[in-house]
């Protein structure tokens, strides 16, 4: 944590710590991205490996029964995604292909958005509604440190529980489905990527929202540009890069949320 | 030689994204070892001038030093020497996930060693907080509420103490206790208290500032805010209290009945006294038989200076 100074680390502790002491903001930090990135995926795959072991299909039959539409087949680069992809013939898709180079960014960028931003608004805003941020603004820091502790220890957070889940994730999809170290890599830069969309969303709507009602029901908004973006890349960039160029894209929009809204809204936003 | 000026509004004007305005053209300074108070109605400007201070609002127009600090226009600076500065908030939300003494212990820690000239145990002693060391803030009763926000506010001995209606809300007797823990607390330092309660301003500080509509109406000490009124003489004659008022108004006095006397407006009590006496006596025939100098009351001197 060496990024922030002396106060912001110590206002970083403190949010860290009633973080991880609300059990609904750690059910919420685990369950989404448990879901998203553990469970679907794994389970998916597990029980896909399993099924082609017992009826030893050829390749173009993975993820029997899955419908895969024919736009998604001639989704540019889509026959790059696979090894499998290569030998199919004209009419047939590869659903592990779709699965795999498709859905997954998806789940990838749901998780890393979605947590971080509500735990995010009900630091940021929670402490605003309920007054306490008097006590703490009362205390010899500036809004800023106040602001940058929360963002951080909402990034802490988030990373801590997802990326321990991406590495069950990356076991799995390395021993089932095959899939190579550049997949795994890509895909950690997306995450990391989402994670920073998230804040810059998160610190978006703190400083424009009057209330948690108003933060959440405007934050479908904030997460449609990342969600618009995630569907561009999926579909113009071929192969496993569209995650490097997804994560890069959602790092920048988080940068440039975050630049953006210090440089043209106010803190007093926030503190009134 | 004049004391430093610790806190100095300069025409300090805040106007809201609204267009409401919380501080128009507001000037004035503290000097150093001043118990100073913002006296005014509620949304007369006060808070307002404390989260200025806090550097939670920014001025839209003059400017604002604090200990020599101009806060919106040095950060840097205004970093350092808010470690010189305890804040009491306005009817602060309490966490409900920590205790007294985990706020108490943040408190110290941001306000840093080279700083802090007292522990949390000893802060948490000298308010009575001892026993509620491991009590959630939020189990805390408004008293002892209060009392951790000053606890938190004077962990570093702070050059200037800030307090926006630290007993607004509480029951009489609760308001008294805290009352004497403000009185220490505010002694041998700047302080300026924020308080919608004239006795409480009488009883704690020695210096006025009256707000109102984001105005400062009045400043100075009690008695130079009292001399700086229009002074009055109460006045009883054997006619009763119609007789008298009507011949105050025949010599052009500005006068109303109070108690069964009337009470004057005379520009200058030495001066014209003796003119308005002679003048009842031996004009009007009046048999005047009390006649003597009295104090305004605060409420009265400020809706004048307010006028």
């Amino acid at each position: 944590m060496s990024l922030l100074d002396s106060d912001t680390r110590l206002l970083w502790n403190k949010e860290v710590q009633q973080l991880t002491r609300s059990w609904y903001a750690m059910l919420s930090s685990f369950v989404v991205p448990g879901a998203l990135v553990v469970i679907g995926p794994v389970f998916a795959l597990v029980t896909e490996h399993f099924k082609r072991d017992y009826y030893a299909p050829s390749p173009s039959q993975h993820y029997a029964g899955v419908a895969v539409s024919e736009q998604a087949g001639r989704l540019l680069g889509f026959r790059s995604i696979h090894p499998s992809a290569a030998a199919l013939q004209a009419g047939h898709t590869d659903a592990e292909g779709y699965f795999l180079y498709i859905l997954l960014p998806v789940l990838f960028v749901l998780a890393a958005l979605l947590t971080p931003v509500l735990t995010a608004l009900h630091s940021l805003i929670g402490e605003r509604e309920r007054r306490s941020l008097e006590l703490l603004m009362a205390l010899p820091v500036v809004v800023n440190d106040i602001v940058a502790a929360k963002l951080a220890a909402n990034v802490s957070i988030a990373l801590a529980t997802i990326l321990p889940m991406f590495v069950v994730d990356a076991i799995v999809l390395m021993n089932v489905a095959h899939v190579g170290w550049d997949f795994v890599g890509w895909s950690s830069i997306l995450l990391v990527g989402s994670v920073a969309a998230s804040v810059g969303a998160s610190l978006l709507l703190a400083l424009t929202a009057r209330d948690l009602r108003t933060a959440l029901s405007s934050g479908g908004l904030m997460i449609a540009v990342p969600l618009s973006l995630t569907g561009l890349c999926v579909a113009l960039v071929p192969g496993v890069e569209r995650f490097a160029v997804l994560g890069l894209l959602l790092f920048a929009l988080g940068v440039g949320a975050v630049y953006g809204g210090l440089r043209w809204l106010t803190y007093e936003r926030y503190t009134t | 030689m004049d004391k430093p000026i610790q806190i100095h509004f300069k025409a300090v004007t805040k106007r809201f994204p609204d267009a409401t305005l919380g501080l128009q053209e507001a000037s004035w300074a503290i000097e150093e070892g001043a118990s100073a108070c913002l006296l005014g109605p509620p949304g007369s400007g006060k808070t307002t001038a404390v989260r200025v201070l806090e550097g939670s609002l920014e001025p839209t127009g003059g400017s604002v030093l604090l200990l020599g600090v101009n806060v919106a226009q040095e950060p840097r600076r205004y970093r350092d020497i808010r470690k010189h500065v305890g804040i009491v908030p306005q009817s602060p939300g309490m966490y409900a996930d920590r205790t007294a003494g985990e706020y108490l212990a943040l408190a110290c820690s941001l306000y840093s060693d080279r700083y802090r000239v007292i522990t949390p145990d000893e802060a948490e002693e000298m308010l009575g907080l001892s026993e509620y060391r491991h009590t959630r803030m939020t189990y805390l009763s408004p008293n002892y509420q209060r009392r951790l926000a000053l606890a938190a506010a004077l962990v570093a001995n702070p050059e200037v103490l800030i307090l926006d209606e630290p007993t607004a809300g509480l029951d009489p007797l609760a308001a008294q206790d805290l009352r004497h823990y403000l009185e220490v607390a505010m002694r041998d330092r700047t302080a300026l208290l924020c308080t919608h309660n004239q006795d409480e301003a009488q009883g704690l500080c020695n210096y006025v500032i009256k707000l109102h509509g984001g105005r400062v109406e009045a400043e100075g000490t009690w008695e130079q805010i009292r001399e700086g009124s229009m002074p009055r003489l109460r006045v009883a004659a054997r006619e009763g209290v119609d007789r008298l008022l009507a011949e105050l108004q025949k010599f052009g006095f500005h006068a109303e009945a109070d108690q069964g006397s009337v009470l004057v407006e005379v520009p200058n009590v030495r001066k014209d006294g003796p003119d308005l006496l002679r003048k009842l006596l031996n004009e009007a025939r009046i048999d005047v038989y009390e006649c003597a100098p009295v104090r305004q009351p605060l409420e009265r001197v400020f809706a004048e200076t307010g006028r």
